[in-house]
């Protein structure tokens, strides 16, 4: 129950991100963990730890086994932001390509 | 009903004007297809998911306009019309208002916006004497626009004032000045426009009482036909909840109570009668399609993230632009999560959110849902009507002035 609920916070910041792809999005995806702590939006470690992993595409969250749906949200909300992203940011490969 | 008292009234009174836009809640539509239906009366919706500014407020579904976007969008609208008619049954439709929104709608340029009208005329059975909506940000079409747009079948517009102070519209990232506001109305009624709209926002960041009493004096020297008064909303982690310095410019809630008062006040002495929490009309220039998205009406949306309704089966089109358009290009109905409601369902959501428009028919209601409504919604409405804020008579159903100052915890409280 735990992991369900905190999945459903990393995808809520995920939509949080998409809704805003002119300032918080980019903002994510250059530096995630400063951004989320900075948004005030209430995360614990390890789903901070999680939305990094999504970003970034890294596995050092103990919610990786239930982030597949997440990742696979982000790259839609990139794919879908890149005309906002495209010169703003760098994007890691993995945000856009499947693994 | 297990019910503790003071928990009952903490959730009921809540004024925050963010009502109750969805029921089930979105995120338990869990389904991504919807089956073939037969349309009568119903109203049509057209979603341009694109703005020139990102206003500070909005929680819509847009993005930035880009280059060929808009070409790319239009592309797939007529091919989604294809896919729509393959689909659904409108031989026998009769659709009473369509309704051009966004975003910003009025990015899309006038050949597309008469050619989407025409369509739904000739293909989807928009009546002759239909209500047919162009949303518009001031600047965005010319006078002769404006013209050519009501020869092309549009005989409403509604524009995006918000203010009548440039400040507060700067703040807001809107992309106007009041001056610009002023010409759009005047170009919309040389062009012929005789039922013009704009809307209006209160509780805004720096807003104060004399400026919300300043903006109703100018709205209500231009002898408008219907002025729409939003409450700002801060709904919770989203941009403005994210931004210190504009949420500790927020108008006390006093302030908020009483600028939403002020309008409740001064429009309908102005011979604009209020019909639902935030709509005010001159007599029978109530907007058909709004009255359709809170009525239990149904409704056909088209373009990403557009809604649509057809008796007990909801559906949202993709909000992703990339699944939406992958969707067109494999000929298929660009789904993006459905429901079906149940009766009980059907029958909170009428209720719940038909309140909206300030009363309800139970029985309309009960007939429309193969269900007895009353049943299902006696022990809530019995406590709102011990609490004072509804009231019902035979079977209407209607908000008090107390209960319209709560109408989200009315709301929600029914519905849940």
């Amino acid at each position: 129950m735990i992991m369900i609920l905190a999945t459903k916070k990393v995808e809520a910041v995920l939509e949080i991100a998409r809704k805003d792809s002119a300032h918080f999005l980019p903002d994510l995806v250059r530096d995630p963990a400063k951004t989320l702590a900075q948004s005030g939006i209430d995360l614990t470690v390890a789903e901070t730890l999680a939305v990094i992993d999504v970003v970034q595409g890294s596995h050092l969250s103990p919610y990786e086994k239930n982030l597949g749906n997440a990742r696979a949200i982000w790259r839609e909300i990139i794919r879908d932001s890149l005309p906002d992203l495209n010169g703003r940011v760098d994007l890691p490969e993995i945000a856009v390509e499947p693994r | 009903m297990q019910l503790i008292d003071g928990d009952t009234d903490a959730s009921i009174l809540r004024e925050d004007g963010s009502y109750l836009f969805h029921y089930p809640p979105k995120f338990a539509w869990l389904g991504n297809a919807v089956g073939r239906h037969h349309w009568t009366t119903a109203t049509a919706y057209l979603h341009v998911p694109f703005c020139r500014k990102i206003c500070t407020f909005c929680t819509f579904e847009r993005k930035r306009i880009r280059r060929g976007a808009l070409d790319e969008f239009v592309t797939a609208l007529w091919r989604e019309m294809d896919i729509t008619r393959t689909y659904e049954d409108f031989s026998g439709a009769q659709l009473r208002a369509a309704y051009v929104g966004g975003g910003t709608g009025s990015l899309m340029g006038n050949q597309d916006l008469i050619r989407f009208v025409g369509r739904l005329r000739d293909e989807f059975g928009l009546l002759d004497d239909a209500e047919v909506t162009l949303e518009c940000e001031p600047g965005t079409k010319s006078r002769e626009e404006f013209a050519e747009l009501r020869n092309g079948g549009f005989n409403r517009i509604s524009i995006g004032a918000q203010a009548f102070q440039d400040d507060i519209l700067k703040a807001l990232n809107r992309g106007h000045t009041s001056d610009g506001t002023l010409r759009a109305i005047e170009n919309a009624r040389v062009a012929g426009f005789t039922n013009v709209h704009i809307d209006l926002m209160y509780g805004l960041p720096g807003q104060t009482i004399d400026m919300w009493n300043a903006t109703l004096d100018v709205a209500l020297s231009l002898g408008l036909t219907h002025i729409s008064t939003y409450q700002m909303i801060v709904f919770e982690n989203e941009r403005l909840d994210r931004v210190a310095e504009e949420l500790d410019r927020l108008p006390a809630a006093d302030d908020i109570r009483e600028m939403r008062s002020i309008a409740e006040s001064r429009l309908p002495r102005a011979g604009l009668e209020q019909y639902s929490l935030t709509e005010f009309a001159q007599p029978g220039r109530g907007c058909e399609y709004v009255r359709s998205n809170w009525d239990g009406s149904d409704y056909v949306g088209f373009g990403p993230g557009a809604y649509s309704r057809h008796g007990h089966d909801l559906w949202e089109n993709h909000v992703y632009h990339s699944r939406y358009y992958a969707a067109i290009g494999n000929s298929e109905r660009p789904v993006g999560r459905s429901h079906v409601l149940t009766a009980r369902e059907q029958v909170l959501r009428d209720v719940a959110m038909g309140l909206c428009m300030l009363e309800v028919d139970l029985a309309a209601i009960s007939e429309y849902a193969g269900a007895d409504a009353w049943r299902m919604v006696e022990a809530p409405i019995r406590i709102l009507a011990g609490k004072g804020l509804v009231e019902l008579q035979g079977d209407a159903l209607r908000l008090t002035p107390e209960g319209r100052r709560y109408a989200t915890g009315v709301m929600k409280f029914i519905a849940n």
